[in-house]
C-alpha cells in the first residue's frame, strides 16, 4: 500500500519524462514548477500520453510527441513532468 | 438609425464602425496568416490598414455578398495567454472590436485546438470554426464530420485549406453574416447577451460562473442605449472584464468566463478530447507517419539532424553571400555609372560653396552608395531567407539542436540564426533577433551580433594581415575576435539582470513555404529597415564629409592621439580611419591608405610602409571589435531604442580599446 510520504522518499524517486529514452512513451500524472500553466496550454497535463522522440546530446532538450504536436522541452522542464511508473 | 458617439470618431474608426469586424483567432502555426492572405488576396477591395500593434493587420474583405474588416491577431494558446509578451490575449481581442470570431483550428489536431474555440464561444460572441489544414489531415487519411462538430459546438464549421483557398470564402462569408447580424442587433439597442448552449462544465464550476456572472450584472447595470463595441468599451474602461459588462459590450457570463478562465481550462480540454473522438474518423488515426512527419523527426534527431543543420546553415550562408554579393556589385555599379555623375554635376551647380557641395555629396552620393552596396543587398537577401526558414518551420528544428550551446550565453537555440547571419551583415541580423521572445534575449543576441565580424570587417582583417603576415596571423586575429565575442557574451549574460527561461517550445510543422507570403513578410521588414536606416546613413555621411572637407579632421587626429598613439601604439592617421570606418567598415583600410598618402607622401601607398605587423594586428582587431557601422547602429536604434543602441555600441568600443591596448603591449607595438 503506498504511503502518503512516498513523494518525498529519496529511495524511490518519482519517474519523470527526463528519465525516458528516445522511442519510449508514458502517461503524464502530474506537472510541477512554474511552467505547469504553459505546459497545460500546450496539452501536457495529467492523462496526456507523451512519446520521447529524440534527445539532443550534451544536455540538450528532449523532443516530445503529443498526438499531432511536437514539443521541445529543456531537460529541467522534463524533469518536472511526472509520469506513470509502469 | 443614427448612433451617438461620445467623441468624434477617427477616420479609421468611422470605417470600422460602418462595416462589421471579424477577428481571426487561432493557435500559433495553424495557418492563420495563410488563410488571411487567401481571404484578402482573393476578395480584397482595399489596401492594407496596419493596426496599432506589430503583427496586427486589418483588411477590408467581401465574401458572400457582405463586406467587413478581417483582423489578423497573433497566434495564442488561450485567451489568458500573452503571445505578445505583455497583455493577455483577451485584451488584444477586445481592442480589435470584433463582432464575430473566425476561429482557425487544425483539422488534424482538434483535441488541442478546440479548447480555444470553447473559450471564444463562452465570450458570447458569434463564432465560426474554420477547420483548417484539412488538406494535410486528409492526406493522412483523417476524415472529419463537420456537421456533427457544428452541432456540438453550436456554431458553423467549415473545412478549409488556406494554401489552396478551399472553403475560405464560405468560412469568411459565414463569419461576416453573423458579425453583421450581431452588429444590427446591437445597433437596435438590444443587449448582446449570448444565447449559449449548455456548456458541459462541471456543476461546481457552473455554479461559480453563474454566481460571478450575477455579481457582475448587478455591479454593472448598464444604462439603456449604452451598447458600444467591445473595443471602444475596452479602451475607455481600461480593459477589465467587469468594466466590459458595464458598457454592455460583453455578457456578464462572458466576463465571468475570462475571470474564471484558469478553472475552466481543464474542462475545456476534456470536452475537446471527447468531441474530437466523436467527429474524427478514417484510417488516419492508425496510419503510419507521412513524409513530412519523418522529415520533422529527422530534423531534430542528432542523426541526421546535426549534419542537416550544418548543411542548411552553410547553404543559407552561401546563398546570402552569393546573392547579396551579386546584388551589391550590380547596384553599386549601376549607381556609380548612372546616378553619381548626374548628382555630382547637379550638386555642384546648385551649391556654389565647394566645401559644402563636397560634404553634401559625401551623403547623397557616398551615403546612398553605401546603402546600396552594404545595407540593401544583404538585408533583402537575408529577409527572404529568414522568411523561407520561418515559414518552412525549420527554424524551430534548428533551435532545438543549438539550444544547449547558446544557453551558455544566456540565449535560446533560435538565436543561432541571427548570429550566423551576422557574419554576412550585422544589419539584417539585428532585425533577425526578432525571432527571440524577451527583450533580455534580444539585447544579449544583438550584443553578440555586433561583435561578430561582418563580411566588410572580415575583409579588413584579411586584407590588412594576409599580404604582410600570412594566413596564420590572420587566423589568429579571427581567433582573438572570436574569444572576445564569446567572453563578452558570457560576461553580458552574467551582467544583464534576469535569466534564460527553461525551454518550452512547440515545434512548427514542416511545410512548403508560400512564395507570396514569404515575399510579403520580407518586403514589410525590408521597408522598415530602409525607412529607418536611410536618414541616419545620410546624416552620418554628411557630417563625416564636413569634417573631411573642412580639414577639421586633422585637429581631430590630434585629439585622438593619446588613444591611437599612446594607448594603441598606432600612427595618427589610423585613428581618423577608425572613426571614419563608422560609415562603412571597409573604409577602415581604403581611407587609411588615402590619408597616409596625404600625410606621409606618395611613398605610403602600402600599409607596410607606415605600419608594422603588430600595429596592423592591433588595428585589424580594433576595427573588427569596435563600434558597429552606422547602418548597424540605425538598426539597433530602430529595434531596441537609442539608449540600448548607445550602450551596446559603447561597450564594444570599450572592449576594442581594452583588447587593443593589451595586444599592443603584448606584441610590442606600443
Amino acid at each position: 500500500m503506498p504511503t502518503p510520504d512516498r513523494a518525498t522518499d529519496r529511495s524511490t524517486p518519482k519517474p519523470t519524462l527526463a528519465d525516458l529514452g528516445p522511442g519510449h512513451s508514458a502517461r503524464v500524472v502530474g506537472v510541477e514548477g512554474d511552467e505547469a500553466d504553459l505546459l497545460a496550454q500546450l496539452g501536457v497535463a495529467p492523462d496526456a500520453r507523451c512519446e520521447v522522440e529524440s534527445v539532443v546530446p550534451l544536455g540538450g532538450p528532449l523532443v516530445v510527441r503529443l498526438g499531432r504536436a511536437r514539443l521541445a522541452l529543456g531537460r529541467d522542464v522534463a524533469a518536472r513532468i511526472l509520469i506513470d511508473d509502469r | 438609425m443614427i448612433r451617438r458617439a461620445r467623441r468624434p470618431p477617427a477616420p479609421q474608426e468611422r470605417c470600422a464602425e460602418a462595416v462589421p469586424v471579424v477577428a481571426l483567432v487561432g493557435r500559433p502555426n495553424v495557418g492563420k496568416s495563410t488563410l488571411f492572405a487567401a481571404a484578402s488576396g482573393r476578395f480584397a477591395e482595399a489596401v492594407n490598414a496596419p493596426g496599432t500593434t506589430v503583427g496586427r493587420e486589418s483588411r477590408l474583405v467581401s465574401a458572400g455578398g457582405r463586406r467587413g474588416w478581417l483582423v489578423d491577431l497573433p497566434g495564442t494558446l488561450s485567451l489568458l495567454d500573452r503571445p505578445a509578451g505583455d497583455e493577455p490575449f483577451w485584451r488584444t481581442l477586445a481592442a480589435a472590436r470584433p463582432d464575430a470570431i473566425l476561429l482557425v483550428a487544425d483539422a488534424g489536431d482538434l483535441r488541442r485546438h478546440l479548447p480555444l474555440a470553447l473559450a471564444c464561444r463562452d465570450l458570447g460572441l458569434p463564432v465560426v470554426l474554420a477547420a483548417n489544414l484539412v488538406d494535410e489531415a486528409e492526406a493522412r487519411g483523417l476524415e472529419l464530420d463537420a456537421g456533427r462538430l457544428s452541432q456540438l459546438l453550436a456554431a458553423p464549421v467549415h473545412l478549409t485549406a488556406g494554401r489552396t483557398g478551399r472553403g475560405v470564402a464560405e468560412a469568411v462569408g459565414d463569419a461576416l453574416r453573423l458579425a453583421d447580424q450581431r452588429r444590427r442587433v446591437r445597433d437596435e439597442g438590444a443587449s448582446p447577451r449570448g444565447t449559449l448552449p449548455a456548456s458541459g462544465y462541471p456543476l461546481d464550476v457552473e455554479l461559480r460562473l453563474a454566481r460571478r456572472a450575477g455579481a457582475l450584472a448587478t455591479e454593472a447595470a448598464p444604462a439603456p442605449g449604452a451598447a458600444r463595441s467591445l473595443g471602444a468599451a475596452a479602451v475607455e474602461a481600461g480593459g477589465e472584464p467587469a468594466r466590459l459588462v458595464a458598457s454592455a459590450a460583453i455578457s456578464p457570463r462572458g466576463a465571468a468566463t475570462i475571470e474564471l478562465g484558469p478553472d475552466l481550462e481543464p474542462s475545456r480540454w476534456a470536452i475537446a478530447a471527447d468531441w474530437a473522438a466523436q467527429v474524427e474518423d478514417g484510417p488516419g488515426r492508425t496510419a503510419g507517419p507521412a513524409l513530412t512527419d519523418r522529415l520533422a523527426r529527422w530534423s531534430t534527431a542528432p542523426w541526421p539532424g546535426i549534419p542537416l543543420f550544418v548543411a542548411a546553415t552553410g547553404l543559407s550562408f552561401g546563398a546570402m553571400m552569393l546573392v547579396g554579393g551579386t546584388l551589391s556589385t550590380t547596384l553599386a555599379t549601376a549607381w556609380s555609372a548612372a546616378a553619381s555623375p548626374v548628382l555630382t554635376a547637379g550638386v555642384h551647380a546648385l551649391v556654389p560653396q565647394p566645401v559644402l557641395a563636397a560634404a553634401l555629396l559625401w551623403g547623397l552620393d557616398g551615403g546612398v552608395l553605401a546603402m546600396l552596396s552594404v545595407g540593401v543587398p544583404y538585408v533583402l537577401t537575408f529577409y527572404v531567407l529568414l522568411a523561407v526558414l520561418e515559414d518552412s518551420g525549420y527554424l524551430t528544428s534548428a533551435a532545438v539542436l543549438t539550444d544547449r550551446l547558446l544557453n551558455a550565453l544566456g540565449l535560446p537555440g533560435r538565436a543561432a540564426i541571427p548570429i550566423l547571419a551576422a557574419s554576412g551583415c550585422n544589419v539584417p541580423a539585428i532585425y533577425g533577433t526578432r525571432v527571440l521572445a524577451s527583450r533580455r534575449e534580444r539585447l544579449l543576441a544583438s550584443f553578440l551580433v555586433i561583435l561578430t565580424p561582418c563580411s566588410a570587417r572580415s575583409a579588413v582583417v584579411v586584407a590588412a594581415l594576409t599580404p604582410f603576415a600570412g594566413p596564420l596571423v590572420t587566423a589568429a586575429a579571427f581567433g582573438v575576435v572570436g574569444l572576445v565575442a564569446v567572453g563578452a557574451g558570457v560576461g553580458a549574460n552574467a551582467l544583464v539582470p534576469g535569466r534564460q527561461p527553461p525551454l518550452v517550445l512547440e515545434l512548427a510543422p514542416l511545410r512548403r513555404p508560400v512564395p507570396a507570403l514569404v515575399g510579403r513578410k520580407a518586403w514589410l521588414r525590408f521597408r522598415s529597415f530602409v525607412v529607418t536606416a536611410t536618414p541616419v546613413m545620410l546624416a552620418g555621411s554628411i557630417l563625416l564629409g564636413l569634417l573631411y572637407e573642412t580639414g577639421l579632421v586633422w585637429p581631430l587626429a590630434g585629439i585622438l592621439q593619446p588613444v591611437t598613439g599612446g594607448w594603441l601604439g598606432l600612427p595618427a592617421v589610423a585613428g581618423i580611419a577608425l572613426v571614419f570606418a563608422f560609415l562603412r567598415k571597409e573604409l577602415a583600410l581604403q581611407l587609411l591608405v588615402t590619408l597616409a598618402v596625404i600625410r606621409y607622401g606618395a611613398g605610403a601607398t602600402s600599409l607596410s610602409a607606415f605600419m608594422t605587423v603588430p600595429q596592423l594586428f592591433v588595428y585589424a582587431v580594433v576595427t573588427s571589435v569596435s563600434v558597429p557601422c552606422v547602418a548597424t547602429l540605425a538598426a539597433l536604434g530602430d529595434e531596441l531604442g537609442w539608449r540600448a543602441a548607445a550602450t551596446l555600441s559603447g561597450s564594444t568600443l570599450f572592449l576594442a580599446l581594452g583588447i587593443g591596448g593589451l595586444l599592443a603591449r603584448l606584441l610590442g607595438a606600443a
